[in-house]
């Protein structure tokens, strides 16, 4: 049974998950960019309804073929992309995702059919595909459709060099493949042509190699030439998988590129063996750095090139775009505002910016919880908008781009703003803040209150937000991934949050310094300041803590010893050492060390068995001399530093 | 399929037991016998992922902040990994780090460290009676033994790979079980 062929089935499925992808891009697009969209929703449809009939889901290439319809109707202009119709071809991207996963869990056709819901559901949406389409669902151009069958054929004719004397024309079967299917495409060859001296005028000498669209079988096909001598005349007929035309013209495109779909544990590997070959040539250069010639030099010199050249492309391997992720949430916005009974736009900016596979990934869920709050809490209802004097329909903003070696996400609304007094009402609710300590705070500071855990200022939760589990899990999700949040808000123009993040979670700038004998890597994301007091300023922070007064402002000072007690300084005279000012979660700390011995990029490995010690280490890299070289997790030292507040409080 | 990979420099004997375990992967009932200072211990083939002579000139770095039978980290081709010395769970003297120990890598509960033994000495099937504990077990039960079996005609301890890894969350520990 072909149902059962393996590697048919992952093409297949890998055509879902690819044109998924596709109809998620474009759906939401269809009201502004209708041809395109409309084409590549077209395209999608079409060539999962090939492949699901080759594999013998027919009810769903029957489906398929429906939907393909509504697209015909789309793109003659008989139907306008309405709500009606894109809400009806979100619901069909549904169910292509359940068909996915059915599939995966090795439904066949008849599975398909005995489950009832199932066909329920799909009789459902041919329903409304109908009386979308109106009659229009046998119009011409799908009757053409049909007539042109889904099969694609290469046939490739050598015919006898003397047909002429069987009687027979050659022309007479090309023109009989022309009448019984759809030539797309037809080629003579005249390499075996002879130079006109040579020419022998009853001889036949060209080959040809046709492409035909039929809904004949591939026997049928062969029997159009059965009155050839079989043994004289090669006739060579390849069925192809889809429209070898429509592919050529999609590599062309700019949308669709040509992928391989890679493994990310296989690319893992080939990073991880990659970084030992530079660190074993960083060690080679290191031994050879004595009596060394200039011809040497030049060519450890180009090796070193290439090496750093080498690494930035298989970085890049790993990088994405973020169109795929901001482009689910036109959907999502649209769906989110209409059951808030709101009324926004979606308005995306630097979709086209890369990053790193883990970060897109891992930015779904806070994006969709910030673009969630914007509409909800952001946004007001178009009643409250008119009286306001702004436009009914409220503007949702995705922006990103990348500014030295971050990346910056901002979500923007230009709703009602962040609340200040109801913050600061919940927040002595919540006993976050006491009277008195509230007057110091600055706008800034209550503002953060939101980040806190079980915040919400929303008096009843609902199905969407409120529940005031958010902006805390969002902020952890944030910090994941070593980044920031922080928010601009302004009363009756709307907020924006700022997510600060590094491009790639495998690539990390850090400082290299060292206590003791012991060398430690620093992430330089974190770092505000490095500088080197010759008479600091000590004094006591809320009594215990010390702190050093710089540039007239105290900060607490931390030693690495308190937290790795197996450190230890070299000296601990302040005025030796050098200091690193850091900046975590807007409170900057002075952590001390002995010396700062270099800046590199590092190739991050996570150590995941370690994780449960919360030992202070986020990862591990390699010094230039092979050595391990483990990496700190600033947060988790910032936390150790605030429990020793707490306690010396 | 994982694939095992076999790194074993000048190790003669060990490199033709590994060419037949090799031979063996996806055999799954299938036990390794090795020695931990003269002793003899087991673990299911399934769970090595492989073996290697690293041949360190010191011993593996010292990880921050970990439990004392973490040894510290190696790097193996590229991957970082903690290697435990596995001798005072088991109650054996302690032994210094050399440079001719074998690095056991082994994968469980999707975890994946090195345990350090002195050599590897035989395959053998994993026998379907799994001997609770011997009688004359003169101490109180291993948690990171699982079970005993006949090995050359000798009762040897078999090691519960889920258990040998040090954890702080005890809930995890039940599950393996």
């Amino acid at each position: 049974m072909i149902s059962k062929n393996s590697s048919l089935i992952n093409s297949f499925l890998e055509d879902l998950s690819g044109g998924i992808e596709t109809l998620e891009q474009n759906i939401g697009l269809l009201e502004n960019e209708k041809e395109e969209s409309v084409l590549s929703i077209f395209r999608v449809f079409h060539s999962l309804k090939s492949g699901s009939r080759i594999l013998n889901y027919l009810h769903f290439s029957d489906f398929l073929h429906q939907a393909e319809n509504l697209l015909s109707s789309l793109r003659s202009g008989k139907i306008m992309p309405d709500r009606e119709t894109i809400s009806l071809l979100f619901q069909t991207l549904d169910l292509i995702k359940d068909f996915k996963f059915l599939v995966q869990e090795n439904y066949t056709e008849e599975d398909f059919l005995s489950k009832s819901s199932w066909v329920l559901r799909i009789e459902e949406l041919k329903k409304f595909f109908s009386k979308l389409t109106g009659q229009q669902t046998f119009d011409s151009s799908s009757k053409t459709l049909i007539s042109l069958g889904s099969h694609f054929y290469r046939i490739n004719i050598e015919f006898d060099k003397d047909i002429f004397l069987t009687g027979s024309d050659p022309l007479f079967y090309i023109e009989e493949l022309y009448q019984k299917t759809t030539v797309l495409q037809s080629k003579t060859s005249i390499k075996n042509l002879p130079l006109l001296e040579n020419l022998n005028p009853e001889k036949y000498y060209l080959q040809w190699s046709i492409l035909i669209r039929s809904s004949l079988s591939k026997e049928e096909i062969l029997n159009v030439f059965q009155f050839l001598d079989e043994s004289k005349n090669k006739i060579l007929i390849e069925e192809l998988k889809e429209d070898p035309l429509e592919n050529k013209t999609s590599t062309t495109g700019s949308q669709n590129q040509d992928f391989v779909r890679i493994n990310i544990k296989k690319l893992d590997e080939v990073l991880n063996l990659f970084g030992e070959i530079v660190s074993g040539f960083s060690q080679i250069n290191n031994l050879l750095s004595c009596n060394r010639d200039e011809k040497s030099v030049t060519i450890l010199e180009n090796f070193s090139n290439n090496l750093a050249h080498l690494q930035g492309k298989m970085l890049g391997i790993r990088m994405v775009s973020l169109s795929p992720l901001f482009n689910q949430f036109y959907r999502f916005t649209k769906e989110t505002a209409d059951k808030l009974g709101k009324k926004a736009i979606l308005r995306i900016s630097g979709e086209d910016t890369e990053v790193d596979k883990n970060i897109a990934d891992m930015l779904r869920e806070p994006l969709q919880h910030l673009l969630r709050n914007a509409l909800d809490h952001g946004i007001e209802t178009p009643e409250k908008r008119q009286k306001l004097g702004k436009n009914p329909e409220g503007n949702v903003f995705i922006d990103a781009f990348i500014r030295e070696n971050n990346i910056f996400i901002m979500i923007s609304d230009d709703g009602q703003g962040l609340n200040k007094e109801k913050i600061i009402q919940k927040a002595i609710e919540k006993k976050l803040v006491s009277d008195v300590e509230l007057k110091s705070l600055t706008d800034d500071e209550i503002y953060q209150f939101i980040f806190n855990h079980g915040f919400t200022t929303k008096d009843a939760a609902d199905e969407l937000s409120g529940r005031g589990v958010g902006m805390d899990v969002v902020k952890e999700q944030i910090e994941k991934m070593r980044g920031s949040i922080s928010l601009e808000t302004s009363q009756n123009k709307g907020s924006t949050f700022i997510l600060k993040l590094p491009i790639t979670l495998s690539l990390l700038d850090i400082f290299v310094f060292r206590i003791g004998r012991e060398y430690f890597g620093l992430p330089s994301f974190y770092v505000h300041e490095i500088t080197r007091l010759k008479k600091p300023e000590l004094s006591l922070i809320e009594g215990i803590l010390p702190s050093i007064v710089y540039k007239e402002q105290a900060y607490p000072l931390f030693f690495l010893d308190i937290f790795f007690k197996s450190s230890e300084y070299e000296s601990k005279d302040l005025s030796k050492g050098l200091l690193f000012l850091l900046e975590v979660e807007k409170t900057k700390f002075f952590l001390f060390t002995d010396q700062l011995t270099g800046q590199q990029q590092a190739v991050v490995k996570q150590i995941p068995q370690l994780d449960q010690f919360k030992n202070g280490i986020l990862g591990s890299s390699f010094l230039p001399d092979g050595e391990i070289l483990f990496i700190l997790d600033i947060f988790v030292l910032f936390k150790q530093l605030k429990e020793l507040r707490i306690k010396n409080n | 399929m994982k694939k095992r990979f076999i790194n074993l420099q000048n190790y003669e004997d060990d490199i033709s037991l590994l060419e037949n375990a090799l031979s063996l992967t996806g055999n799954k009932n299938q036990l390794l016998a090795f020695k931990i200072s003269e002793m003899f211990y087991g673990i299911e083939i399934k769970y090595i992922r492989e073996m290697t002579a690293l041949k360190l000139d010191k011993p593996p770095k010292k990880i921050p902040n970990t439990p004392e039978e973490i040894l510290g980290a190696v790097n193996i081709r590229g991957e970082i990994l903690p290697v435990l010395d596995i001798r005072k769970k088991l109650n054996l003297s302690s032994k210094p780090f050399s440079k001719f120990d074998i690095i056991m890598v082994i994968e469980a509960s999707h975890e994946l460290f090195g345990i350090i033994i002195d050599e590897a000495d035989d395959m053998a099937a994993l026998p379907e009676e799994k001997i609770e504990e011997p009688e004359s077990s003169e101490t109180q039960k291993n948690p990171a033994i699982q079970f005993y079996c006949n090995y050359k005609g000798k009762l040897i301890p078999i090691l519960n790979p889920h258990l040998l890894f040090p954890q702080t969350d005890l809930s995890r520990i039940s599950e393996c079980k």
